[in-house]
């Protein structure tokens, strides 16, 4: 694979959160339910969950030592491959989505997503450490982004807007629940990256859990205290606020918060290639791990290019309970396994 | 050579994602629109368009402005046969204002503006207006502009003399019910428009039209005011004329024993005269409580007309007894609404 490749633990938890940080800024896409403000709540629940989900994965890091070599750790691998390419599709269908859909950029709806894989497929041939190091730098550009996002759009909130906590409703509660914690494809990851990391994996883990549901809680309260139920029309909320956004003479800042999130999107997917790879490589070869990630990524191009266009295949991508329960399964189940399998091999 | 390749590669991205590459997309082939006016005439929509005349700009930084109108039985069928009058390919993401015609506010505006609300190119900052006159000759007023549309709506601001809103917020009040839509009013008078109150929705239909007063009043009980100016008479005759500035309001719900709204409106008031800085106060202070009590009785009592977020802040503040209510609006018209005024006169 690449040169280096080790990270540290601050790396690991940057990376972490800017992967899947990507995703909750689209939140409200699946659901198309809008109602941001409810998120907030389910944001302490995903939290609880999520670190619930991450204790196998982190019970399998203390050793520090490969868990999938030989035996049955080939087909979890092979199974783990197929899980990070459904989640390259879904992330890749929601950045077609929004850019078809919700900007109205007036580029080829092929151009960017292939300029994008391209992108993706080449960062993670360089490795894990030169993602980890891109991942730093973006997420700083997106923190000041949305450092700035947040101070131009303070006079327009207003606490009125917050819905009260008893009138959630508690079928959206659930199911922004379900997309939080479906959405943790970064858990399962952190099996194949662990190895390659110095440092405390444990605490960067539990920090990053941490940091990102804080994040989720304060900016959905923020974000439903400027849009109010102008929210509940809208299918990216999180780009509708944005969209709001002045600061002085500078207007429309959405565009901004499109260049992060498109450097964001890259990270993930470079991210997801390279664990890609190195799943094919425990289940197959080294040689086939080489070609796995543009093998998928090409599939995952025409599947997130004709999602726009068929609603079957977005309805397919984003369908909330597949990915919740293909998520548990590979928190759980699968390094539950793994545990197993290395206690019998004692 | 790795590195020669990739400054190549960059150069000929950098240079082929800018200005507009296919010639059938040049300036002069698109219609940039900067304001719509609509109107609804026999169950047609009758949209005026005004829009950046890009083929005959008259130079020195002004951009001349053109119309075209079109109709159709939806917004969007309007708006296409407009383009298409025209020739050009429509450019929605400059439009700065729409302006509701007559017609159309007495009819009911959801319907257009929830094609402006999902249409992804109309940006949710997009100042709304109303008029009670037709929306093409205001389109059409020999002042009109953007830049002076922009100072119609910000007028609320400089003087508190109208209420303005923008896209998202009209249709975020529709949507949500519990509190009453306002736009900034215009007017038109010798073929020139001036912005001249407001106009109230009552569910998406135009419930009142709100005088300069009455605006003033309702941005003091929101808190919303940023400066306002004022002139009254005062008892003794001779006028009084004064400013306030850093307003702030409170609005305090009680429920036990009926619904009892407290609104506590704080501000700073500059005013220059021969009286004493107590009577002065005293005076302004009774001028905006008459005022504020008036603007509730119009709009609230007599009109229904929730302008002052009351059902909103009795949903978020006592949600549990919202609940139990089986009309909150009605519940809100027959409350008891208290003003209590706090001013302080800086001479």
């Amino acid at each position: 694979m690449g040169i280096r490749n080790k990270i540290s633990a601050s790396q690991l938890f940057c990376l972490l959160l800017l992967s899947r940080g990507v995703l909750s800024v689209a939140c409200g896409a699946f659901s198309g339910s809008g109602d941001i403000g409810s998120a907030a709540l389910s944001a302490v629940i995903a939290l609880i969950i999520s670190i619930l989900l991450s204790i196998p994965v982190l019970y399998l890091s203390k050793s520090g030592t490969e868990p999938l070599q030989n035996g049955a750790g080939r087909v979890i691998s092979g199974i783990y491959a197929l899980y990070f390419f459904y989640s390259v599709c879904i992330t890749m269908t929601m950045f077609t989505v929004l850019r078809a859909e919700t900007t109205g950029l007036r580029i080829s709806i092929i151009a960017v997503p292939l300029i994008m894989t391209a992108a993706a497929l080449y960062g993670s041939y360089k490795g894990i450490e030169a993602i980890a190091r891109c991942g730093a730098l973006i997420l700083f550009a997106v923190v000041a982004a949305f450092v700035l996002l947040c101070l131009s759009l303070l006079s327009k909130s207003d606490i009125l807007n917050l819905p009260p906590v008893g009138s959630y409703k508690l079928s959206d509660i659930i199911t922004n629940t379900v997309i939080m914690v479906g959405e943790q494809s970064c858990i399962p990851a952190i099996i194949f990256i662990y190895t390659h990391v110095k440092g405390n994996v444990k605490k960067s883990v539990v920090l990053w859990l941490i940091v990102l549901f804080v994040c989720i809680f304060a900016l959905s309260l923020f974000i439903s205290s400027v849009l109010g139920d102008y929210a509940l029309t809208q299918f990216f909320p999180v780009y509708s606020w944005a969209r709001l956004s002045s600061f002085g003479v500078l207007q429309r800042l959405d565009s901004l918060f499109l260049a992060v999130w498109t450097a964001g999107v890259f990270v993930r997917l470079a991210l997801l290639f390279w664990v890609i790879s190195v799943c094919v490589r425990y289940a197959i070869s080294n040689t086939v791990s080489k070609l796995a990630p543009p093998v998928f990524g090409i599939f995952a191009l025409i599947i997130a290019v004709a999602a726009p266009f068929n609603s079957a295949i977005r309805e397919a991508m984003l369908n909330t309970g597949v990915l919740l329960f293909a998520t548990a399964f590979c928190c759980l189940i699968l390094p539950a396994v793994l545990i197993i399998k290395r206690r019998l091999g004692k | 050579m790795k590195r020669i390749l990739a400054v190549g590669l960059v150069i000929i991205f950098s240079l082929s994602a800018v200005g507009c590459s296919p010639i059938e997309n040049n300036l002069d082939k698109r219609l940039i629109i900067q304001g719509i006016g609509i109107d609804l005439e026999a169950d047609e929509y009758k949209i005026t368009v005004m829009y950046m005349d890009t083929a005959d700009p008259v130079g020195e930084g002004d951009v001349k402005s053109s119309f075209a109108e079109g109709s159709g039985l939806s917004v969007l069928d309007a708006l296409t046969d407009t383009a298409n009058k025209t020739g050009r390919e429509p450019l929605y993401g400059q439009c700065a204002f729409i302006v509701l015609g007559g017609g159309l506010i007495k009819n009911g505006i959801s319907e257009p503006l929830e094609f402006f609300t999902d249409y992804y190119e109309f940006h949710p900052n997009i100042n709304i207006f109303s008029s009670e006159s037709s929306a093409d000759k205001v389109m059409r007023a020999e002042n009109m502009s953007v830049r002076l549309m922009q100072d119609f709506a910000d007028t609320e601001a400089s003087t508190g003399k109208t209420i303005s809103s923008t896209l998202n917020e009209v249709y975020a009040a529709l949507s949500s019910g519990r509190t009453s839509a306002v736009t900034s009013l215009i007017d038109i008078k010798d073929k020139k428009i001036f912005v001249n109150g407001a106009a109230a929705f009552d569910g998406d239909k135009a419930g009142a039209i709100l005088s300069s007063e009455q605006c003033m009043a309702t941005l003091l009980l929101c808190g919303d005011a940023k400066s306002v100016w004022d002139i009254f008479q005062s008892d003794e005759g001779g006028n009084i004329n004064y400013s306030l500035s850093g307003c702030k309001s409170k609005i305090n719900v009680s429920t036990s024993g009926g619904i009892e709204f407290d609104i506590a409106v704080n501000t700073h008031a500059s005013a220059y005269g021969t009286e004493s800085s107590a009577r002065l106060e005293s005076k302004i202070k009774s001028r905006i409580k008459t005022l504020c009590e008036s603007t509730i009785e119009q709009l609230l009592k007599k009109k229904r007309l929730d302008v002052f977020n009351l059902e909103r802040t009795l949903y978020s503040k006592d949600y549990g007894y919202y609940k139990t209510l089986e009309n909150p609006k009605q519940a809100v018209v027959l409350s008891r609404v208290n003003v209590i005024t706090d001013i302080e006169l800086q001479r």
